[in-house]
């Protein structure tokens, strides 16, 4: 399979770039049946910067986990300088010159810079040279223009210099293939502008660097070829000269088409407001304010479709609403319910959720699927009488959320990880349907999913219209939203910059608004 | 036609049914071989270190059997070695279940035991059914308030509970050596103990001629099923488990994490903290340091030999009971250092855990290859 052929196709059609490494038809299964790669074909040339762009959970990170070695394909090879290679560790890929820079930083905190370093390095011989280190390290620096004091102790860094001592750990191995991933997410403006000073000097002196992103801008100012991950798949590689912000950001959200068309009943729009956010601030893990100042309603019965690019705060403002992260400034109401900052409080006002992280968050694998079906509904009394479980009740439930999107299964008392990846999805949309009384909170709750469950999916949302049951519908599939939504808003930079009606709302409206961050007044 | 449908309906309900209980007959079987495999290797691989230190196995494994089995007064001595440990890792499998490292019960079972033993001397001269529950109350409550410190730091602080559950070991330690040394020393002994608890506060001898003391019945047939009943059957168990499987998944359910942490490791401090209070009353009749043999170690393998289930742990203890004392006869008779104990031990927790590692494998095998049979 594949043996003839000696390069990527792509190499032959692109530019006359030597290829310093290439992968080859790379697929890769998680256990638990995830396929997080398919199928996909990948190079990087000497002296180029290729940006890898696609939306959080396309599939980038694993692609270049197995590059730098720390993910083993499941289908597939690398060729680096045209041999192949198969890398146990990512030690090993440092030996081809592979290194990679991590979105959140290595370091040791407490070890200076020159120990970090020397740390894992034995070719050095046992003992241990810093005085010579250090000095070769400044002749790194000076040649470089990575400025870092090799003496100072890494915690008393800056962010942008820490990623510094990153890229020299890296280069003092000799490393020539460096991958970043998502190395602007913690940097500020003025850093970025030196890392991308820095990536290019890198490129002009022969090393080969994949840039991976989500920021369409920050690729388009650095690269010299694109490729676009969607759905673990890659959907196109082109030169800088062929790409546009416009036409980046389609292939990355994906014009496929939905594959259902719902048929669509309007809330009538004069209904009521069941939940209302107001004035919200969040901020985000590392402690920037990522939603600012965000309003929202949702009326009784409606499905209201938040789209955006990912990244502008959707996640943040989610975790804030089903009550995870506490709000800095702003309330949230459900109905009459004010239940800011309380999961429980959430779950109390009849408010359910199906998260996009849903093994991390929606599941505990090691459980079995009975107390999985009902893990919020051990707040009720049917459930849960003076503190005693009511084994009956909850195996009742759990029939009726298996049933609800047929998730296969032995029996109902088989730990969740043996599920497959599919069965989980399915068993979580299942008991967030079966549970909500007033609002669904779904975050991508379809990605990963089987047309036909979809179907179901998007049935079951209409469904609960009918029931007078509302739905917060966050997805970065554009088609899905416009698909099902009787309102949808758009969210750019942590505020709600828009309110469309589905009848004045069109794919390229829409986009544009993502996009540009305010609605297009001239179509309007 | 329906009447056909409703037939298939029934019969692809029936192989559903056998097919379950066909998968829980095997679950079954594999748990069995692999207890067994385990058992096998640590004799066989324990009889290799005992040839090298030049003794005869089965000698040896003769006299263990005999100093642990070998008549009705040695198999309740037995189960007086195992309640200690019963009753610490009863508590540590509700902590366990939750993922919470409590690692502190041996000075949870001091705080416990000094307490008792203050609290018996207080209550001398009153009648025993109105002062050993209330004096076995106070134990419990003195190993949970020990366990209550690093709870709040773990809860409130995200302090790591095994470094201070630990620590705290050793502050324990220290602080009944001082009130041993100082104020509650017994005058006229010359060891560092407390005086004799009157006779009147001893837990009562249910089978005369041995020491078979009530707080051995109360650990088997009350503590054992209860703590069953709690992990199994109560909210509170469950919210722990879904806590130890993924403390994200309990925080999105709505659980209070907060106080989940503290009631998990606050109950194994309190049940560690009776142990102490039922050592000191059955069995020393008076506080000493050498109180515990490292019961409240010992309690950390049992309760994960056990797999976190009480009728697990209660196998599992009689167990490592019967190897103590086992060994300790082995020693006498056959002149095998006690150290073997030590080792025997090692090698059970090593052997049975790599058992369930197996068991794991196994499991996940049979259940893959359900799902491959199933249509989709």
């Amino acid at each position: 399979m594949g043996v003839t052929r000696q390069h990527h196709p792509s190499f032959f059609s692109g530019e006359d770039i030597e290829p310093r490494v290439v992968m080859e038809s790379i697929t890769k299964i998680y256990p638990g049946g995830v396929v997080a790669n398919r199928n996909i074909d990948f190079d990087v040339g000497r002296g180029e910067i290729h940006a890898l762009l696609g939306e959080n959970g396309a599939g980038k990170t694993t692609l270049m986990k197995i590059l730098s070695g720390c993910l083993k394909p499941t289908v597939g090879k690398i060729i680096v300088d045209g041999r192949e290679v198969q890398f146990r560790s990512p030690k090993e890929a440092l030996k081809h010159k592979i290194g990679m820079v991590h979105q959140h930083f290595t370091l040791i905190p407490s070890l200076s810079v020159v120990e970090n370093i020397m740390l894992g390095l034995e070719r050095k011989g046992p003992i241990l040279d810093l005085e010579k280190a250090i000095g070769e390290i400044e002749a790194l620096v000076s040649k470089t223009g990575l400025h870092v004091d090799p003496r100072a102790s890494v915690y008393t860094l800056s962010v942008g210099e820490k990623q510094r001592a990153e890229i020299l750990r890296l280069l003092y191995r000799e490393a020539e293939i460096l991958i970043f991933d998502e190395p602007t997410s913690m940097l500020c403006g003025s850093e970025v502008d030196s890392l991308f000073n820095t990536l290019k000097q890198l490129a002009s002196r022969g090393c080969s660097i994949v840039f991976v992103t989500h920021k369409v801008k920050e690729a388009l100012a650095i690269s010299d070829r694109l490729t676009v991950l969607r759905g673990g798949s890659a959907v196109a590689t082109m030169s800088r000269s062929e790409a546009s912000e416009e036409r980046l950001i389609e292939l990355i959200i994906g014009r496929v088409g939905f594959p259902i068309a719902a048929p669509k009943v309007f809330a009538p729009a004069l209904a009521r407001d069941v939940l209302v956010i107001n004035d919200l601030h969040v901020k985000d893990d590392r402690g920037s304010l990522a939603v600012r100042g965000a309003s929202l309603s949702v009326r009784e019965g409606e499905i209201f479709g938040l789209a955006g690019v990912e990244g502008n705060g959707q996640k943040e403002l989610v975790e804030a609403i089903v009550g995870l992260r506490a709000p800095i400034k702003g309330s949230v109401h459900l109905g009459e319910a004010h239940i800011t900052g309380s999961p429980a409080r959430f779950i109390m006002a009849g408010g359910a959720y199906v998260p996009a992280d849903r093994l991390g968050r929606g599941i505990a694998l090691d459980l079995d699927l009975s107390i999985n079906s009902s893990l919020k509904k051990l707040m009720e009394k049917d459930f849960a009488h003076r503190g005693l479980v009511n084994k009956s009740k909850i195996v009742e439930f759990a029939k009726r959320v298996v049933k609800r999107f047929e998730v296969m299964m032995p029996s109902l008392d088989t730990p969740v990880k043996f599920l497959s990846g599919g069965n989980i999805q399915k068993l979580i949309a299942g008991r967030e349907f079966e549970t909500v009384l007033r609002v669904l909170i779904a975050e991508q709750p379809t990605a990963g999913l089987d047309v036909r469950t979809i179907n179901r999916v998007c049935e079951s949302l209409l469904e609960l219209k009918g029931r007078g049951v509302s739905a917060l519908l966050i997805s970065t599939d554009l088609d899905e939203i416009l698909a099902v939504s009787d309102r949808i808003g758009v969210i750019y930079n942590g505020r709600i910059v828009a309110v469309f009606s589905a009848s004045e709302a069109t794919p390229q409206r829409i986009g544009a608004c993502m996009l540009k961050g305010e609605p297009d007044l001239e179509s309007r | 036609m329906s009447q056909i449908l409703n037939r298939v309906e029934k019969t692809i309900n029936r192989i559903k049914k056998t097919d379950e209980r066909r998968l829980q007959y095997q679950l079954f079987l594999i748990r069995m071989a692999t207890s067994l495999f385990a058992v096998g290797l640590t004799l066989l691989v324990g009889a290799v270190f005992i040839v090298l230190a030049g003794s005869n196995p089965f000698t040896a494994y003769y006299w263990m059997y005999q100093g642990s089995l070998g008549g009705v007064s040695i198999m309740v001595e037995t189960l007086v070695r195992s309640t200690p440990i019963l009753l610490v890792s009863q508590g540590l499998a509700v902590a366990f279940t939750a993922k919470l490292w409590n690692i502190g019960a041996e000075g949870q079972l001091y705080m416990g035991g000094m307490l008792a033993s203050i609290a018996a001397i207080m209550l001398q001269g009153l009648p025993g059914y109105s002062a050993i529950p209330v004096i076995l109350l106070l134990a419990g409550l003195a190993g949970a308030f020990w366990a209550l410190i690093p709870a709040l730091l773990k809860a409130y602080y995200e302090i790591n509970e095994v470094f201070t559950t630990l620590m705290l070991n050793y502050v324990a330690l220290y602080i009944v050596s001082y009130l041993l040394l100082g104020p509650f020393r017994d005058p006229v002994s010359q060891f560092p103990e407390t005086q004799t608890i009157s006779k009147e506060l001893w837990l009562p001898i249910m089978l005369q001629g041995t020491r078979l003391h009530a707080g051995v019945l109360l650990t088997v047939f009350i503590a054992t099923p209860v703590v069953y009943f709690i992990l199994k059957k109560t909210v509170f168990g469950m919210r722990l488990a879904i806590l130890g499987a993924n403390p994200e998944a309990a925080r999105y359910s709505g659980i209070n994490i907060v106080k989940e942490i503290v009631l998990g490791l606050v109950f194994s401090g309190f049940l560690a903290g009776v142990a102490g209070g039922v050592e000191v009353l059955g069995i020393q009749h008076k506080m000493r340091m050498e109180i515990s043999p490292g019961y409240g170690y010992t309690g950390i393998a049992v309760a994960l030999l056990g797999y976190l289930n009480p009728f697990g742990i209660l196998l599992a203890s009689l167990f490592m009971g019967g190897v103590m004392n086992g060994s300790t006869t082995m020693h006498r008779m056959a002149r095998i250092p006690v150290g073997m104990a030590y080792l025997i031990q090692s090698l059970a927790i090593l052997f049975i855990m790599v058992g369930y590692l197996i068991q794991e494998k196994l499991a996940a095998r049979l259940f893959e290859r359900l799902e491959e049979h199933r249509p989709a």
